[in-house]
């Protein structure tokens, strides 16, 4: 029977392969989430007895309430904000107007997520400084007056703009998909009624793309309130401006020589939650998902979308874009660069102008760990992005193409982890790692790349699921169809037909999701062991060591391999760059099967 | 004499030679000399006796020691985070060449706050250790030791003896290197100092705070970044004659709400050199690290006045180790001047009891200020202050001062 005549709730033959995939990626992840919650329960470790609820009455304090979860909040909300400030606008000038270089632009906001956190706060923070800002002094000079009292640091809000600014382009991909697939007989029905350009957009674009904007604002927001390393430099690690993230990772990460124990149920308590309000934006994004029929008009095939000529005014647009690029993207690489020239990282003068060399540049190579940590960083990217792309599509085929009475239930599970901060995650792995060590010890599982693998995969599951969701929603049923009338069998159907069809949503998914597992640290560099460093944690290690210079010289040769490597990829897969990163491939966040 | 017998046994001439030297010793020495009461010392005849045993009894335990490293066939070991990555292949390389192993040999860089966590769990889950030798401070071992995750050497004496010369030939104390409750279970190789590094061009010397108690006035609001660990503050407890624990958390907690940042100390010190604050809580190695890259640089440091911690880094040999002989052999190389010469021209961390310029530099620095420095295993009362903070009680005392230093 194929799954397209099969009764709903009823499981077919073809549906065995997919399910079972899915259902052992969600084993994973219900292992981990169980042994989180598990965690808060014991007094320490779980291989020792007893129930308490400690853990949950010592995180219990007014500051909770007064200062930790109202900062989480505005960071949450005020980084959604920003995020969609730039990315909304961009996604409509890049995609659905004659904006020129759209191209470039829309390769540049893809590279974004690769330089690494650090030094975007960094960056900022020599920008916009009571004391040290350049762009304070610039203003107060033409002011006339000594400081200007402004900065990102020690304040929610200056948190939220560079987390904004970081996060802006999951947005911008998550509502570019959607904007792509708009009918535009609807917009021109809208244009015959007399309707304005700007209306029309208010009235009848926006509202078609509701769906996705909701999912890239939940996405972020969920993501920003698990942040840690741009929110520690920036007050959080201070106290200033404690956020959940920093609480858990305290709870994780001892304070100190004197105190070298985990609080181990802390951190779960502090997961759980992070979880919450996650997971309350997950609910109505599914809400939303649930009245989808609303915006079926969206449909993958038989159009062109109409694309809006600005006139005039696409300098406007020019300049609105190059702004966020010179923000996100311009000023971070600069102060990269900048650092892995100077001895020791100074504010511009004339003086360091003569300091400038290429001596971080010597050794590098062998600075960051030689052969063996590029060859873990290539392992690594490489499965990741295979498993991520091999088991998202897996669930999503599961979710989209079978009538499975589990599908929803499967749909919710795999969104579940983006809810749960990375740090919970890989802690709960390191624990596991120890105790499988001691009662499996044929497992190679703790310090190993597959422990790191697993992490990112898991991390990676929610978003990769949108993209394929979406995807495989676009692929018309006929098709499949066919096929099986023909007597093709549904691993060759998907071989054949719609691997073929949905190939650039696939590189997309593929190289997006390399990209990241590129540049995180907090996960591998919490579940490193002698032999699985990777790029990322050897130039974290490097940059705490006190090695600035060098860290910024090997985040530079990171931010230039992936540049190349994104452009040769996708010019080399798929046709023009923007083509696939901008539209077709573009993650859509709907995921309502058509 | 067991020892004798030995010596007798070796023939060798060098080795009469020494039995007449102990013999003329004997009838020349004054008595008083050697048997003053109260006296620590050893009979002069049995230091001899031992100087000419040690060696024998220490070379057979050596190579005992490197036969059961090369059936293993493996050392896994963490080295400081700090630390390049290029130093990976030539301390391997000089490890197993001093000892003729042809082994596996895998170094990684660790923070060992976040990795002695990790240990204390495998340790408390009974699992095997990642690392067969791992480094940390005097008190994180500490932590790591009353855990049981620390092993002791059998035989540590003579086997340090013949490994680093320096005790050997006597100018270095087996108790300079392990001590207290650490003693033949961690051995130190290289130490600092904490101290206030500033910027001259925002602070000048005699701005700067006397005392840590002086960090929380009004006058340093916001302009000095401190670390989030305890280090600074922890041992302030025993250089006080009645320590009060809740006074000295709101000293902490004072300075904590006055600073301007909690960073770690390389990034609190960059951003000191960036101009963002005047100055930081830090240690004497960032001083030497920066003007090796930037003679120039608008840095200078000066000891508080009413203590300073002094940090010991140590070597242990975790217990369950998969590779305890290779682990044993490589922390107690570690502590050798041949070691130090290949990793200190890069890290620039002192060695308290070494020989090198940057050793000499360290202790004369240190005598010229005369600054106080306070070290965890200088005193009975620094070791019980020690032993305490291994206690429940004293881990929550902790956690109070982690959580002051971030203004809680």
């Amino acid at each position: 029977m194929s799954p397209f005549t099969a009764r709903p709730g009823r499981i077919t033959t073809a549906d065995t392969l997919p399910l079972a995939c899915s259902w052992l990626i969600l084993a994973v992840v219900i292992v981990l989430l169980a042994f989180v919650l598990y965690m808060t329960f014991v007094p320490s470790l779980p291989t020792e007895p007893g129930f308490t609820l400690r853990h949950w009455s010592n995180v219990a304090s007014s500051r909770l309430l007064t200062k930790v979860i109202p900062n989480t909040a505005i960071i949450g909300f005020g980084t959604v904000f920003v995020g969609a400030f730039f990315a909304l606008p961009m996604a409509w000038l890049l995609n659905r107007t004659t904006l020129p270089l759209r191209a470039t632009f829309t390769t540049m906001i893809g590279i974004t997520p690769v330089i690494p956190g650090f030094i975007l706060a960094m960056g900022w923070i020599m920008l916009l400084d009571e004391r040290i800002g350049l762009l304070n002094n610039v203003a107060a000079t033409f002011l006339g007056l000594s400081s200007i009292p402004l900065g990102v640091k020690d304040s929610p809000w200056g948190i939220a703009w560079v987390l904004g600014l970081i996060l802006t382009p999951p947005i911008f991909f998550l509502v570019a998909g959607p904007l792509c697939r708009i009918d535009p007989s609807l917009e021109e029905a809208a244009s015959v009624v007399g309707m304005r350009q700007l209306t029309t957009l208010r009235r009848v674009t926006l509202p078609l793309v509701w769906p996705g904007i909701l999912g890239g604002l939940i996405y972020v927001f969920m993501t920003a309130v698990s942040i840690f390393e741009i929110p520690a430099l920036l007050g959080a690690a201070s106290g200033k401006v404690p956020v959940l993230a920093s609480e858990i990772f305290y709870s994780v990460r001892p304070g100190g020589p004197l105190t070298a124990t985990f609080a181990y149920g802390a951190a779960g308590v502090y997961g759980t939650l992070l979880a919450a309000p996650s997971l309350v934006a997950l609910y109505f994004y599914l809400r939303v998902l649930e009245r989808t029929e609303r915006y079926q008009v969206i449909t993958g095939k038989g159009y062109r979308p109409r694309e809006t000529d600005l006139g005039g005014w696409r300098w406007i647009g020019v300049g609105f874009v190059v702004l966020y690029l010179a923000l996100a993207v311009g000023l971070p690489l600069l102060v990269l660069v900048w650092a892995s020239l100077m001895p020791v990282l100074q504010m511009p003068s004339r003086e360091a102008l003569l300091k400038l060399s290429f001596t971080n540049y010597d050794n590098l190579l062998e600075g960051l760990g030689g052969i063996r940590v590029i060859w873990n960083t290539v392992v690594l990217v490489l499965s990741v992005s295979l498993f991520v792309s091999f088991f998202s599509f897996m669930v999503s085929w599961v979710v989209v193409r079978t009538r499975a009475q589990s599908r929803k239930l499967i749909d919710m599970l795999v969104m579940v982890p983006h809810a749960i901060p990375s740090l919970a995650f890989a802690f709960a792995l390191a624990m596991l790692g120890i105790l499988a060590s001691r009662w499996l010890p044929w497992l190679p599982l703790s310090g190993t790349i597959g422990i790191i693998a697993v992490a990112h995969v898991i991390n990676r599951m929610p978003y990769g699921t949108r993209v394929m969701n979406s995807a495989l929603a676009q692929v018309h049923r006929e098709l499949e169809e066919c096929a099986q009338v023909c007597g093709t069998k549904t691993p060759t159907i998907m071989r054949r037909i719609i691997l073929p069809l949905i190939k650039p949503s696939t590189i997309y998914l593929a190289v997006w999701t390399a990209m990241l597992s590129f540049q995180e640290v907090t996960m591998a560099l919490f579940l490193s062991g002698p032999h699985n460093h990777v790029l990322s944690v050897s130039i974290w290690v490097l940059w705490e060591g006190g090695s600035l210079g060098t860290a910024a010289a090997g985040a530079v040769a990171m931010v230039a391999t992936t540049g190349v490597l994104m452009f040769g990829i996708l010019s080399v897969a798929g046709g023009p760059t923007a083509g696939l990163v901008g539209r077709a491939v573009a993650a859509p966040a709907l995921s309502k099967e058509p | 004499m067991a020892g004798l017998r030995k010596i007798r046994v070796s023939g060798s001439p060098i080795v009469l030679c020494r039995i007449v030297v102990v013999s003329l010793l004997f009838m020349f020495l004054p008595l008083q000399f050697v048997l003053s009461p109260g006296a620590q010392r050893a009979f002069p005849g049995e230091v001899l006796a031992a100087a000419a045993e040690t060696p024998t009894k220490g070379k057979q335990l050596l190579d005992e020691l490197v036969r059961k490293a090369m059936q293993e066939g493996e050392l896994v070991a963490t080295m400081s985070s700090s630390w390049s990555k290029t130093l990976v292949r030539p301390l391997g390389d000089a490890f197993k060449k001093r000892f003729g192993l042809d082994i596996k040999v895998t170094l990684a860089n660790v923070e060992s706050s976040q990795h002695f966590a990790m240990a204390i769990a495998e340790t408390q889950a009974g699992a095997p250790p990642t690392y067969d030798a791992v480094q940390g401070t005097d008190s994180e071992t500490m932590q790591l030791h009353g855990a049981g995750g620390t092993q002791r050497i059998e035989n540590w004496e003579a086997l340090l003896a013949e490994i680093n010369p320096l005790v050997r030939s006597g100018k270095v104390r087996p108790e300079e290197i392990t001590q207290g409750p650490l003693r033949g279970h961690s051995f130190m190789f290289m130490a600092n100092v904490k101290q206030l590094i500033y910027n001259t061009k925002l602070i000048s010397e005699k701005d700067l705070p006397r005392t840590h108690t002086e960090l929380g006035t009004p006058k340093y609001k916001g302009k000095f970044s401190q670390p989030p660990w305890t280090t600074h503050w922890d041992i302030g407890l025993a250089v006080f004659e009645k320590p009060d624990r809740n006074e000295w958390v709101d000293v902490v907690r004072r300075a904590g709400k006055n600073g301007g940042a909690v960073l770690y100390e390389s990034p609190g010190v960059q951003r000191v050199i960036l101009g963002e604050f005047a100055f930081v809580l830090a240690q004497d190695r960032y001083m030497r690290q920066i003007f090796a890259k930037d003679p120039k640089a608008p840095i200078a440091s000066r000891f508080f006045d009413d203590y300073n911690g002094l940090t010991g880094f140590y070597h242990s040999v975790r217990t369950r180790a998969r590779h305890p002989a290779a682990g044993t052999l490589f922390a107690l190389w570690m502590t050798t001047p041949e070691a130090q010469a290949i990793w200190q021209p890069s890290d620039l961390q002192a060695v308290p009891y070494g020989e090198s310029k940057i050793d000499r530099e360290f202790r004369l620095s240190i005598e010229k200020s005369k600054a106080r420095v306070i070290g965890w295993l200088d005193n009975e009362k620094t070791l019980e202050l020690l032993r305490w903070s291994g206690t429940e009680e004293g881990r929550k005392y902790l956690e109070a001062v982690a959580r002051a230093i971030r203004g809680e």
